[in-house]
């Protein structure tokens, strides 16, 4: 009992004195983590309680990132006042790329995901407009100040990192907010059987459409967040990949719960970072990993930690009169 | 008594085969209708058809006087039909209650509604609650729904139909595979529906057909092959000879 209260007050104390105690590698490590858990919970959205497995989903990241880019590049638009309109484009993107997927179900929306990913991928990729693959650099990130009484520099790190938390607090907590909703209830009926939810009379595409929608904006959002962070942007943000390594995420974590996806961003990022200092085949040490992940802690290790500690409590409830 | 819901040379081919040959039927207004037929006469095609899973080839479906046919399943639903499946189609990660509940949100009219929690919604557990006491299973709302034995499952089928409140419930074979004693309950239940729901039902078991319906209609290679009251349907020798095998 005591553990559920200690644990989020360790986590909450650790997030917020991080800044203060950590180098600069390891600052940057932990806003790209944060980052990357927003993207991977936008995704998990579709894939955890949709069960709608998009192999695109890295477009509406990169798209987030090349509007910021863009705006600030071609027509000097302060990077902060570009935060709705990433978040906006990333959305419409994903409104033009759903109308169509949802209409599918199963390996052929993974196919048309991947596709119209492809297809912005190539689009940003090939144009001069965007920069090729050269892409485009952020010269500067931006501050605010909120009547004096809260100053923003967000090219100085600490500050970045605790704009890159809030948001990632506030996305999380909707995201909450959101599946335990009536409109949650239904994405996870589409997810279970979308059919008998028809048949009880609500029109299924056009939930999984919104829901298609808002994950795409988590994922600009995320994506803005990173083209901020790495003042950079660039197509492999928009590449399969990187899809794929979000995907690995939610594998790796935890697929349809709040904790597993920040965890397995946290993990991915960790075993690249660490294994990628060791030796420059940390993706075949990874895959190895993955595989015994897949066979041995099935569902991912948030699940399996809840599933451990209720399995211990329950022994020691029975030891107890 | 008027015509609830009216089927015109109704047509459903699958490829070369004619599941549902130009059905002319209609559905009367607070009777209980029993549809029955040897097996592949169509009568699942049927009920889908009459409930939008199915869409027709041909003809037309009116139901209070609105054309229907090629509409999706939601239209139909939001047209006051109910319906269960031959085979259980419940949401199976989900609690009993969950599954009642989330049926039940249809009267809430969307579900965009992102942040009261659905748990909080006291009319849904009020409507749950009621249907789930209607088929019996009350006591079983916590727990998880494909942990229930199969008859049970049906049940939940059907209090899932029945918290929509729909005006039209279509049962495809509610009493397969269940036991004795769900049977009589599931017999009652619908018997008790007829007071404010219109009601299609396809079922093998003769002897509840007997007893329930008002109507009958026997099907026999997708076409009707008879249909009034159970006494005339009985008396028909067409019948006797196809299907009842007397």
């Amino acid at each position: 009992m005591k553990f559920q209260k200690i644990i989020p007050a360790g986590v909450f104390a650790a997030l917020v004195l991080l800044p203060f105690l950590a180098s600069p590698f390891h600052m940057d490590m932990a806003i790209r983590i944060l980052i990357l858990a927003m993207l991977a919970l936008s995704l998990d959205l579709l894939v955890g309680h949709a069960k709608m497995i998009s192999l695109g989903h890295a477009a509406f990241f990169g798209i987030g990132a090349y509007t910021v880019a863009l705006l600030a590049d071609k027509a000097g638009v302060p990077p902060l006042l570009a935060l709705p309109l990433s978040v906006l484009t990333a959305m419409t993107a994903a409104f033009l790329v759903g109308i169509l997927a949802v209409r599918t179900r199963g390996i052929y929306f993974v196919l048309i995901t991947l596709a119209f990913s492809q297809v912005f991928y190539y689009l940003i990729h090939d144009s001069a407009f965007t920069g090729g693959s050269d892409g485009i650099v952020l010269m500067e990130r931006g501050s605010f100040d909120l009547l004096g009484l809260l100053v923003v520099n967000l090219d100085e790190e600490r500050d970045l990192y605790f704009f890159v938390l809030v948001l990632t607090a506030i996305v999380t907590t909707l995201l909450y907010l959101l599946i335990h909703s009536p409109f949650g209830q239904i994405v996870k009926g589409i997810g279970l059987n979308a059919s008998r939810l028809e048949s009880v009379g609500f029109d299924t595409r056009r939930y999984a459409l919104v829901t298609f929608v808002i994950a795409g904006g988590g994922a600009g959002l995320a994506g803005y967040l990173f083209a901020l962070h790495q003042i950079f942007a660039d197509p492999t943000l928009l590449s399969w990949h990187m899809s794929g390594q979000i995907l690995i995420m939610l594998v790796l974590g935890g697929s349809g719960t709040l904790v597993g996806p920040i965890l397995g961003a946290l993990l991915i990022t960790l075993l690249e970072e660490y294994l990628g200092a060791y030796t420059s085949n940390w993706k075949l040490i990874l895959g190895i990993v993955l595989v015994l992940f897949v066979l041995r802690v099935r569902g991912g290790v948030w699940p399996w930690i809840v599933r451990t500690a209720t399995a211990r409590g329950r022994r020691d409830g029975k030891v107890q009169p | 008594m008027s015509a609830i819901l009216t089927a015109d040379k109704l047509t459903r081919r699958f490829g070369g085969l004619t599941a549902i040959n130009s059905v002319t039927w209609s559905l009367k207004k607070g009777e209980i209708h029993a549809v029955i037929g040897p097996n592949g006469a169509g009568k699942t095609t049927f009920l889908n058809l009459l409930s939008g899973v199915a869409r027709p080839n041909g003809g037309t479906i009116e139901i209070n006087g609105t054309r229907l046919d090629g509409q999706s399943a939601h239209v139909f639903a939001r047209h006051g039909v109910g319906r269960s499946f031959q085979r259980t189609n419940i949401f199976d990660g989900m609690t009993v209650a969950e599954n009642v509940k989330t049926a039940a949100l249809v009267h809430l009219g969307h579900a965009f509604r992102f942040v009261r929690p659905f748990a909080g919604y006291k009319s849904l557990e009020e409507e749950a609650e009621r249907a789930l006491s209607l088929v019996g299973l009350l006591d079983r709302r916590h727990r998880l729904a494909h942990t229930l034995s199969y008859g049970e499952q049906r049940m939940l089928e059907i209090a899932m139909v029945l918290a929509t409140r729909p005006s039209i419930v279509l049962l495809d074979e509610p009493m397969a595979g269940i036991g004795y004693d769900e049977t009589r309950h599931v017999t009652q239940l619908i018997a008790g529906l007829k007071h404010d729901h219109s009601v299609v039902l396809i079922e093998h078991d003769l002897s509840a057909v007997f007893s329930l319906a008002d109507r009958l209609t026997v099907l026999v290679n997708g076409a009707v092959a008879a249909c009034g009251s159970v006494e005339e349907v009985r008396a028909d020798t067409a019948v006797q000879k196809a299907y009842l095998g007397e």
